[in-house]
């Protein structure tokens, strides 16, 4: 089934989700998990570069949002330099991302 | 003039005070159908469905322009005992399904040998609900006059297959409410060929317009909520519903915010609140009016309950123009949901509480959902299509 068809739901849904993983890569950091370990659940290393492509969603909110999220990430300094650059990959996570940090 | 066909209801419990469930649906539909049909309601005395203890009168009643026929229950539930019923499929034999949905009851052979006698008297039986005994051992009596809201969602009960299984391959037609609910009987219990399959959703009043609802005296007696914004959930609080996961995710939302949102609970109360989780407030039961009150005001309204077999509640906030937060692990709420657009949907407690966040900070977004939700349920879920659905569907 596809996700939300409505751009706002959509819209609110990834930033709901993104919210959600950015606070779960956080903890797990907090916790003394490895950056590479987060990266590999969250299965960055498989994406390569593709930029993830999401249609039908306004671009100018969530690319706010992007950058607001690479922000925070960057100011982590165990995974500056490592995550944010991997980080920049995904446009959006998702809500199998926020399980698999768990 | 033609007489109207003559259709019972045949439902667990029914009268006044049923704010949500099985229950509320049988009498909106029943009171609802009353214009074209000649309708009665066949129920027990029962009023509490943990003890089915006789509570209403015996006999003939009538509400809302409805005539009820309420029939006693002749045992009760012992809880105890009943909950250590287990549902190994391995282990199962027919005797222990029978032995749980007496058990399970309301345990009515009056009512049983009603439709055996007066199944001539009716144009057809609608059954709400397929867990209880009185579909159970009902739907055997009145077979080729039998239709089922069946609201089954996948919980253990559904596996009892050979009890279970007789009911879909015995009834004539199926009234179901969502996509979702009609794939999960046909993958366990494929329906015969000719069953009718009669897809009604569940149809609510819809405003004319979406918006706030005024009300001098409401605005008065909820002044704080209103002004510090407020999410709502409605129907009976319970562990099993999964409110305390709703109220450990508001309370994450709370403490990362600092936001000064309320959560009100409205309907039955049947756990304990946090007390180390402030500003949720229990409001009791609503009148219609504050209902609607209430949902039109608020940020949203939430269901956190995972086994929901369609959750009326949602589709009345969108008819407010208000946005929802349901658990996506609801097959029933998320088809809903992701088709109308008209909320957030979570399978963690992260993205829950992350929920509670995006529906207060990005107010366009939830108004957007919102008027999203209010758009589907005027196009689909109106009382209109919904009655045209029974009217075609269900003959005699």
């Amino acid at each position: 089934m596809p996700n939300n068809v409505t751009p706002s739901a959509g819209s609110a849904m990834i930033r709901a989700q993104n919210l959600a993983c950015m606070r779960a890569i956080s903890r797990k950091l907090a916790e003394g998990a490895e950056p590479a370990t987060i990266l590999t659940l969250l299965r960055i290393e498989r994406m390569g570069v593709e930029q993830k492509r999401i249609p039908n969603r306004p671009r100018p909110p969530l690319k706010r949002f992007l950058i607001s999220m690479l922000q925070l990430l960057a100011r982590l300094p165990v995974v500056r330099g490592l995550f944010s650059v991997e980080a920049s990959t995904r446009a959006v996570f998702y809500q199998d991302d926020v399980r698999r940090l768990q | 003039m033609t007489a109207k066909p003559k259709i019972a209801f045949v439902v667990q419990r029914y009268g006044p005070d049923f704010a949500g469930g099985a229950e509320s649906l049988a009498r909106r539909i029943a009171e609802g159908m009353k214009v074209d049909w000649d309708v009665t309601v066949l129920a027990t005395c029962a009023k509490d469905y943990r003890s089915w203890l006789n509570e209403y009168p015996e006999g003939e009643d009538e509400l809302g322009g409805v005539k009820i026929i309420r029939f006693k229950n002749e045992a009760f539930r012992d809880l105890p005992e009943f909950s250590k019923f287990r549902y190994d499929p391995a282990i199962i034999s027919s005797a222990d399904e029978r032995w749980f949905f007496e058990e399970q009851g309301p345990h009515c052979p009056q009512l049983i040998a009603y439709l055996r006698k007066h199944k001539d008297d009716f144009d057809a039986f609608i059954f709400v609900t397929y867990l209880y005994y009185q579909t159970v051992f009902g739907v055997p009596e009145v077979g080729d006059k039998a239709y089922l809201i069946s609201t089954a969602h996948d919980e253990p009960p559904f596996h009892l297959r050979r009890t279970i299984g007789a009911v879909f391959q015995k009834i004539k037609g199926l009234i179901y409410l969502s996509e979702a609910e009609l794939s999960l009987i046909e993958h366990f219990y494929p329906l015969k060929s000719g069953v009718r399959k009669i897809k009604a959703g569940f149809g609510v009043e819809v405003a004319e317009r979406p918006g706030p609802i005024d009300s001098q005296e409401l605005e008065a007696t909820f002044a704080d909520e209103l002004s510090s914004g407020f999410f709502l959930y409605l129907g009976r609080a319970s562990v099993t519903k999964l409110c305390q996961n709703m109220f450990a995710a508001f309370g994450d939302f709370k403490r990362r915010s600092g936001s000064r949102a309320k959560l009100l609970l409205g309907g039955a109360l049947d756990l304990e609140l946090p007390v180390d989780i402030p500003d949720i407030k229990y409001v009791g039961f609503v009148s219609e009016e504050e209902k609607a009150f209430l949902l039109s005001r608020a940020v949203a309204l939430v269901n956190p309950s995972a086994t929901e077999s369609l959750s009326i509640v949602i589709q009345e906030s969108w008819a407010h123009g208000r946005p929802v937060i349901i658990n996506g692990d609801s097959d029933v709420m998320l088809e809903f949901t992701r088709a109308s657009g008209g909320g957030l949907y979570y399978n963690s407690p992260e993205v829950f509480s992350a929920c509670f966040e995006v529906m207060t900070e990005e107010s366009m977004l939830a108004t957007q959902m919102g008027l999203d939700g209010y758009a589907y349920v005027k196009d689909h879920c109106t009382w209109q299509s919904y009655r045209q659905a029974l009217l075609s569907g269900v003959k005699g």
